[in-house]
């Protein structure tokens, strides 16, 4: 599997704060991966590592082949970065933005730029300083997609937008960057969870799970046990069995390895007066929130 | 160079009314200068005062500009749009220089032009001081503020910046009266130098550095350090060894073995014709003899260091502003000394130990100058006027293009003078540049005014020679009363 990001053991401090701690991140090429985790996990600080933005403490961070401090020009004709704390030049226009990128890149397709103007129904004469939160994302997204890149980064794109914009950012996005590698940090994990085809999970930065997004679903289960007798939680509880609750006769947790007999099995050797389980399945925000919650309680 | 002419264009897009603004301003500088007349009437006060005034602003002006467009793609900070797009480093940086040039040096250029020919000095007969000015002023007054610019991200930081190192500056170079950078006179040119040579270093330092790797910290560090010596190693270098230095330079030893210093014990304290009062210092006159000075030449002292040593051996430096003089065909050792050490030796026999740096002036011409409203031709301080109030003042002013001029104009003015007057040499300097580093290209080489009793008088000749060589010779004064010679 050729990669496209890669990180090994990154770790970036800022002061006495960790905010990455041996990171160690493989992101496939074509793959559209989610960064996700609660504020302060680490996720802005990964990407501006990665996009040279920032240095790294220690560890190494590649990107399309090349160390990521060491990104240059060249390597730039095929990186595309939308952030929504990115400063663009407010005094230009949106179309003069557009002409001033152009002789940067020798890939920039006009075309292209005409059908994302279209599609973002983006207003050439309108200033850049003058335009709305989503109008900025818009113009910021078309200029990062003109030259067809082979990675495209976007650091929390869908902050503080309304459905609609965020819906057009996403069909522009999954339309006109088909086969470009996609690194897109969020918290709009309903609108990833849409198009991502795989996600990785940062919580006080590290890595907890990075895979891809059919098998994270396939393996979480909301599971709810019903007992003849109130349960008795026993001292050694499996670990990912996440979030143990109990109501009366009803045994709650999320099984984070799901394998619907092997869970069965389990469940009924621990609590042998089961009388019904279901299993349902989670949402990517349900996820999202098994894991915060845990590594609350375990903090 | 296609990107950099690419960021250039935007730039030019971006800024195009601050650019009208800078060259108006430029312009109005070269107006101004032009017609700033040396002659002190009514109107050339006003123009001159405004002239004044105005080039305070102007160099705000320049550096407004050049923080605008550096942060236009800032360099500090990780927010910036910029440092994801394929920029080259290099070109980037190409574009910020090509713009400074064009904007800020070209147009300075035609300023100087117009000023030094609207003034008589026609421009292409100055062709290297020009370029040697441009140096300088990029050096000084550019190249720093743009190392400046690029270690900070916002108009106001910069600004701040650039308040805080000029308060510094002002405390050091005006309270502490440690000199100023716009006196290019004697020697002062090697403090200059080493001032300009530390920012303009660190400033190169500091522009690969940030636009090849934006070390902003580092830089940051440079910068102050820069600053720091900067404001320090030029003001602290010992007058002995900047002297030293001067000598070392100078194209040819001076024959000077005949020139001999002693103490003159035979003349008694007179009225002395210059004061120069330091505070908390006795002011003592020494009257010296002098032999040897070849004749039709004079003798001036660059840098006098005075040691008092008292019988039991204990010793004492003297306050400074020593100097060697001469009044009435006499030549006076004038001796600052502390007035707690005064108090203590005033009675006591001591020892006055001196380094002492000199310099030989000769080669003397004289230049009529006849009082009116025009300006004409001194050769070697470029245009003199004259000017005679209703109370007999006469006010001469002398200004020439780019420097100061290494000719040396005798205070002694009135016509049939003799040796007899005080002689007090102006200006000369041993600057080996064509050019200063003011904000003006014209340089005043002379002023002076004088009440004159005769009202018939309408010329006066301003007496002019050069440096022949340099030359260090030490003396000393045995067991001499200093209460003796104390200028009361």
């Amino acid at each position: 599997m050729t990669c496209a990001i890669r990180t090994e053991n990154l770790s970036k401090k800022f002061k006495d704060l960790a905010a990455l701690d041996g990171l160690n991140l493989s992101i496939p090429e074509g793959a559209i991966y989610a960064l996700v985790g609660p504020n302060g996990a680490g996720k802005t600080t990964t990407i501006k590592i990665l996009m040279n933005l920032v240095h790294a403490s220690s560890g190494r961070a590649e990107v399309l082949g090349i160390e990521s401090s060491h990104l240059s020009r060249r390597e730039f004709t095929n990186i595309g970065y939308v952030s929504e704390n990115q400063e663009m030049p407010g005094w230009m226009t949106v179309e003069y933005l557009l002409e001033y990128l152009k002789p940067f890149y020798p890939g920039w397709d006009c075309a292209l730029v005409k059908e994302l103007q279209r599609q973002f129904d983006l207003s050439p004469r309108a200033k850049i300083r003058q335009l709305s939160r989503g109008m900025r994302m818009k113009a910021a997204l078309t200029s990062s997609l003109a030259y067809r890149p082979k990675l495209i980064v976007m650091d929390e794109p869908f902050t503080g937008l309304d459905a609609m914009v965020r819906d057009q950012l996403t069909e522009g996005l999954l339309e006109q960057a088909a086969g470009t590698t996609v690194l897109i940090s969020s918290h709009d994990l309903a609108e990833l969870e849409s198009f991502a085809s795989h996600i990785g999970y940062l919580a006080r930065g590290k890595l907890c799970f990075s895979e891809e997004m059919s098998s994270l679903t396939e393996r979480f289960r909301e599971v709810e046990v019903i007992c003849a007798a109130p349960p008795v939680l026993p001292s050694e509880w499996p670990e990912a069995w996440m979030r143990p609750h109990t109501s009366a006769a009803v045994l709650r947790f999320v099984e984070s390895r799901f394998d619907s007999e092997k869970t069965a099995a389990e469940i009924l050797r621990r609590f042998p007066d089961a009388r019904n389980v279901s299993f349902t399945p989670m949402s990517l925000r349900a996820i999202f929130l098994a894991f915060a919650k845990t590594a609350n309680e375990a903090a | 160079m296609r990107q950099v002419l690419h960021i250039f264009k935007k730039d030019v897009r971006c800024f195009r009314y601050e650019i009208l603004v800078i060259l108006s301003m430029t312009a109005l500088f070269a107006v101004l200068g032009g017609h700033s007349q040396p002659v002190v009437t009514q109107f050339s006060q006003g123009i001159d005062e405004l002239n004044v005034l105005y080039r305070l602003f102007l160099p705000v002006g320049w550096w407004y500009l050049i923080a605008a467009v550096i942060h236009e793609e800032a360099l500090p900070g990780h927010q910036q749009f910029w440092l994801t797009r394929p920029y080259a480093r290099t070109s980037l940086l190409g574009a910020k220089l090509l713009f400074i040039v064009v904007f800020v040096n070209l147009p300075v250029l035609l300023a100087d032009c117009v000023i030094i020919s609207t003034q008589g000095f026609p421009a292409s007969g100055y062709l290297p001081n020009l370029l040697c000015r441009q140096i300088l002023f990029s050096t000084l007054w550019l190249l720093p503020l743009v190392a400046l610019a690029t270690v900070t991200n916002r108009l106001r930081q910069f600004f701040t910046a650039l308040l805080t190192i000029a308060v510094l500056f002002f405390i050091l170079f005006y309270a502490l009266g440690m000199g100023t950078l716009f006196y290019w006179g004697r020697a002062a040119w090697i403090a200059n130098s080493l001032f300009i040579l530390i920012l303009g270093m660190a400033a190169l330092v500091i522009l690969p550095l940030q636009y090849a790797k934006r070390r902003t910290t580092l830089s940051c560090g440079i910068a102050i350090c820069a600053v720091v010596l900067a404001m320090t190693v030029p003001a602290l270098l010992p007058p002995a060894a900047v002297y030293g230095f001067q000598l070392a330079l100078w194209k040819s030893p001076t024959e000077h073995s005949s020139v001999h210093i002693v103490f003159d014990g035979t003349r008694e304290r007179t009225q002395t014709w210059m004061t120069d009062t330091v505070r908390g210092a006795a002011e003592i006159d020494v009257p010296l003899e002098v032999t040897g000075v070849p004749k039709g030449a004079d003798l001036i002292s660059d840098y006098v260091g005075v040691t008092l040593e008292s019988a039991d051996g204990r010793r004492w430096q003297d306050v400074g502003r020593t100097m060697l003089y001469r009044s009435r065909g006499h030549y006076w050792l004038k001796v600052h000394v502390r007035d707690a050490v005064f108090e203590q030796q005033k009675n006591n026999p001591v020892t006055l130990r001196t380094i002492a740096y000199f310099t030989l002036l000769g080669d003397r011409k004289s230049s009529r100058l006849e009082a009116q409203a025009k300006s004409a031709a001194v050769p070697g301080l470029g245009l003199c006027s004259a000017l005679v109030t209703r109370q007999r003042d006469w006010s001469i002013i002398c200004r020439s293009p780019f420097r100061d001029t290494s000719l040396f104009a005798l205070d002694s003015i009135i016509p049939n003078e003799s040796d007899d007057t005080l002689s007090l040499p102006q200006g000369g300097s041993y600057s080996p540049y064509l050019a200063e580093s003011g904000i003006s290209p014209l340089v005043a080489t002379f002023q002076g005014s004088m009440t004159v009793t005769d009202p018939s008088l309408k010329a006066v000749n301003i007496n002019t020679e050069s440096a022949l060589g340099h030359f260090r010779s030490d003396f000393e004064i045995h067991d001499i009363r200093l209460d003796d010679y104390l200028i009361q």
